[in-house]
């Protein structure tokens, strides 16, 4: 029997990449900018996408793309120490190089979200995957209605991107927010769960599209408050996380139910997720 | 087609550059692995199964095909269970990915089942049938050779009628029926392909008779009969859809062992992990690909711990994958009804007596609520 | 200063989980014993392990609950206009948990909290509106707390959800 398939490039060898910038952005995490090593191009990516980050002889994990979609030529990581992999990748210099396959997986709806109000609800490394939102937002300003971005972060340590943090609440109707769950006394901003910023800010459900990145519980939290202020599941959307190894579908570990993280999401329309995400755990 | 014939075929498929793989006695076990002569087959064994249980056993004729498969398919040839995915060298910290060095094998399968094809074209769904295409299994894929063996023998654990899959086998470049309970040990051969009929055009063979073909219906029927296992595909899809909090996933729990067995031997199963080493300079890595299984507590682990931390949550996870989100996933069901999980489980557990028990726990838990 | 007119009170309980929706008979003897009290940033309004005196409902301006731990002094929680704080003036204990500092120039409704539970004892009606509302407070504010401890964003939790 002979099956007609058309042939690629092995989508399993990953492609090196010269670290051109670290940036530390707290005590574990730092951001990553790559450029092409070997003359090759690197691949373009849409906002929410991943790659899966190779470091040499260790392993390969998938790393949301944190840079901003418009500037060609260069891929940004932002990669928080966990495990054996990201603490290798999070210890290099400038100069070093990576190896990185794809980018992968679903983008966050910025089509949809034209002519409406932009709600990000961040937590933790979570703000990362949504920075190329951000990105495109303060681009393309006008295309948008209001922007808003509620984030929760451990302690004021642990928040990533301070100084963009200020420059972003400073574009056009754009309210930015932050809250920490534990802070010492010289912390003057909000102390409490990322959900209690909703009572600062002014939602108009009408015309709202929220997207939020971060733990699982978190996002399970932020959904019930965003239906409770009378958006409809339609206009939420979110980025999951499970263990991923291939970031093609066929590893088989990212799955949750019927869905393939790494090519069905890991962006999702909250409606493609809503039972897998209440009440079921362990999925 | 006689014995003698079927030996200028596997010289015929060996001529032609293929590796015959067919059946062959191996650890206690008829196992699929190199042929190279009608001598390696294993003539005048069958093989008795059910749950937890294989043995060998002498036939009283000297049929060559004349069990029902063993723990090894086509899986173990096309999607390997341990490959070498790149390796790759580093000069002044820049690595390069050094190119395959041999070309992949061109396999002839003599003597697969109706459930073996079924199952392989289950996993050219999801390694080939998408958006990307798995490239190791893809090579292996495009060249190979199916000589099919129609099913007469089925084992207790077998369920392929059940499933659509066999035990007529379809889909094949030939495919033999074996009558050896006469003195005249021969084959009915058909043809399914071009590259099938070619490669009959040197074999001696005689044109069949209306007789032998209505023979070979009459055996494929009779062993569909004779299976006592029943599975309801469809039905299945939502069942379990519907019952993931069904009071028989603890139940099962208390006895699965959560070993994997059953993820080994399922020719459908495709789950995979990769493994990365550099050798003692750190100059030179490689990476390997193996076969994974959901039932490991790893399989899951993301930083900080596993999302299936259970038992129960992996067995959930495996029986409804395979029975109900496979469907929706590749639009068919990843059970080919091969009973090998059955037989290969050291509980014997069952899936269609879990579908079963799960069937009844929801009819039982819906009279209650009406 | 005295909050003196109903209508003004009554205007402003919608911004108050714990006074939305009461019978006006209700409102009007709230009024008779809701004082307005403003701090200035950085004034601490109770101490920990304070008698508590009063139930203050926020106006405007951040206030920080408090508490010493490993030597430090950290905050728990961020209060602002809308929430209530110490109601532990309304239970028999009546000894504050944490410090309430303010963070900036705060304005409160407050009542006294003998007061208060006078009110509720003489008006069982009113006293039940009362701890109901104050139930689903204390409710939201233990699952707020709930989740801060679960350390959703830590290492070890991440996983876990």
């Amino acid at each position: 029997m002979s099956i007609a398939a058309i042939p690629l490039p092995d989508p399993m060898c990953p492609l090196p990449v010269r670290i051109s910038e670290v940036v530390r952005e707290t005590h574990d995490t730092y951001t990553l900018t790559t450029t092409a090593a070997n003359g090759s191009g690197l691949p373009p990516f849409l906002p929410g996408q991943f790659s899966m980050v190779f470091e040499f002889g260790v392993g390969e994990v998938p790393i949301s793309i944190s840079g901003d979609a418009e500037i060609p030529g260069q891929l940004v990581f932002t990669i928080r120490s966990v495990g054996a992999v990201t603490a290798a990748l999070v210890g290099h210099k400038p100069g070093d190089y990576l190896g990185v396959r794809g980018s992968f997986g679903t983008a966050w709806p910025l089509e949809a979200a034209r002519g409406q109000d932009v709600l990000l609800v961040a937590g933790g490394i979570g703000l990362a995957p949504l920075r190329p939102v951000i990105s495109h937002v303060a681009r393309h300003r006008s295309d948008f209605g209001r922007f808003l971005l509620l984030y929760g972060a451990r302690t004021p340590k642990d928040l990533l991107f301070r100084k963009q943090l200020h420059a972003w609440s400073a574009l056009p109707e754009s309210q930015v927010l932050v809250t920490v769950d534990c802070a010492d006394s010289r912390w003057r901003g909000h102390v409490g769960i990322v959900t209690k910023l909703f009572d600062f800010v002014n939602l108009r459900p009408e015309r709202t599209i929220a997207m939020t990145c971060g733990p699982e519980i978190m996002m399970r939290f932020v959904i019930r408050a965003l239906r409770a202020r009378k958006l409809e599941a339609g206009q939420i959307y979110l980025s999951m996380e499970r263990n991923m190894e291939c970031g093609i579908g066929f590893c088989g570990h990212c799955q949750m139910g019927p869905l393939f993280l790494c090519k069905d999401g890991p962006i999702f329309a909250y409606l493609q997720v809503e039972r897998w995400l209440e009440g079921h755990h362990e999925l | 087609m006689d014995v003698p014939a079927l030996e200028l075929l596997i010289e015929a498929l060996r001529e032609r550059g293929y590796r015959v793989v067919g059946p062959v006695l191996r650890d206690g076990a008829i196992a699929y692995g190199p042929v190279n002569k009608v001598g390696d087959l294993p003539a005048g064994w069958t093989s008795e199964q059910n749950p937890a249980s294989y043995r060998l056993k002498r036939r009283p004729d000297n049929a060559l095909f004349g069990y029902a498969t063993g723990p090894k398919s086509m899986k173990d040839f096309l999607h390997v269970s341990e490959i070498r995915t790149f390796a790759a060298e580093k000069t002044d910290g820049l690595f390069w990915i050094l190119p395959a060095s041999e070309p992949p094998p061109r396999y002839a399968f003599l003597g697969v089942r109706g459930c073996d094809i079924a199952a392989m074209l289950v996993q050219d769904r999801v390694l080939i049938g998408g958006q990307a295409a798995d490239p190791f299994y893809e090579a292996r894929r495009r060249n190979c050779l199916i000589i099919a063996v129609h099913c007469t023998e089925p084992a207790s654990t077998c369920f392929c009628v059940s499933m659509g899959t066999g035990p007529r086998a379809r889909n094949f470049d030939l495919a033999l029926t074996e009558f050896a309970d006469s003195d005249l040990h021969e084959f009915l051969v058909e043809i399914g392909s071009e590259a099938g009929a070619e490669i009959l055009e040197r074999i001696p063979v005689t044109i069949a008779s209306t007789e032998m073909t209505s023979r070979s219906r009459a055996l494929t029927d009779r062993a569909g009969q004779a299976m006592t296992r029943h599975l309801d595909k469809d039905r299945a899809v939502s069942l379990l859809r519907e019952n993931f909090d069904s009071p028989q996933w603890d139940r099962v729990a208390e006895r699965c062992l959560a070993c994997g067995n059953c993820t080994m031997v399922c020719p459908t199963c495709f789950c995979v992990t990769f493994e990365d080493s550099t050798d003692i300079s750190g100059q030179r890595a490689e990476r390997w690909r193996k076969w994974d299984s959901c039932y490991s507590l790893a399989f899951s682990y993301i930083h900080g711990g596993s999302v299936r931390s259970s038992t129960k949550s992996r067995y959930r996870q495996w029986l409804t994958h395979k029975l109900s989100s496979w469907v929706d996933q590749f639009g068919s069901s990843g059970c080919v009804g091969c009973g090998r999980c059955i037989t290969w489980c050291p509980v014997g557990i069952d899936l269609t007596e879990e579908v079963a028990a799960i069937e009844k726990a929801n009819s039982a838990a819906r009279k209650e609520d009406s | 200063m005295r909050v003196n007119r109903i209508e003004e009170l009554a205007r402003a309980a919608e911004a108050y989980p714990l006074l939305a929706d009461l019978r006006p008979e209700h409102l009007a003897k709230l009024v008779e014993i809701a004082e307005e009290r403003s701090f200035e940033q950085d004034e601490i309004i109770f101490g920990e392990g304070a008698t508590s005196e009063c139930l203050f409902l926020i106006a405007s301006g951040k206030i920080a609950l408090e508490t010493i731990a490993g030597g430090k002094r950290i905050v728990i929680q961020t209060l602002s206009a809308g929430d209530a704080m110490g109601w532990s003036a309304l239970t028999h204990s009546a000894k504050t948990h944490f410090q309430a500092r303010a963070l900036s120039h705060v304005q409160t409704i407050a009542f006294e909290g003998a007061k208060l539970a006078v009110a509720c004892e003489y008006d069982p009606v009113l006293g039940y509106e009362i701890m109901k509302r104050l139930l689903a407070l204390v409710t939201e504010r233990l699952d707020h707390t709930r989740m801060q401890v679960v350390d959703m964003y830590g290492k070890r939790a991440a996983a876990r959800s």
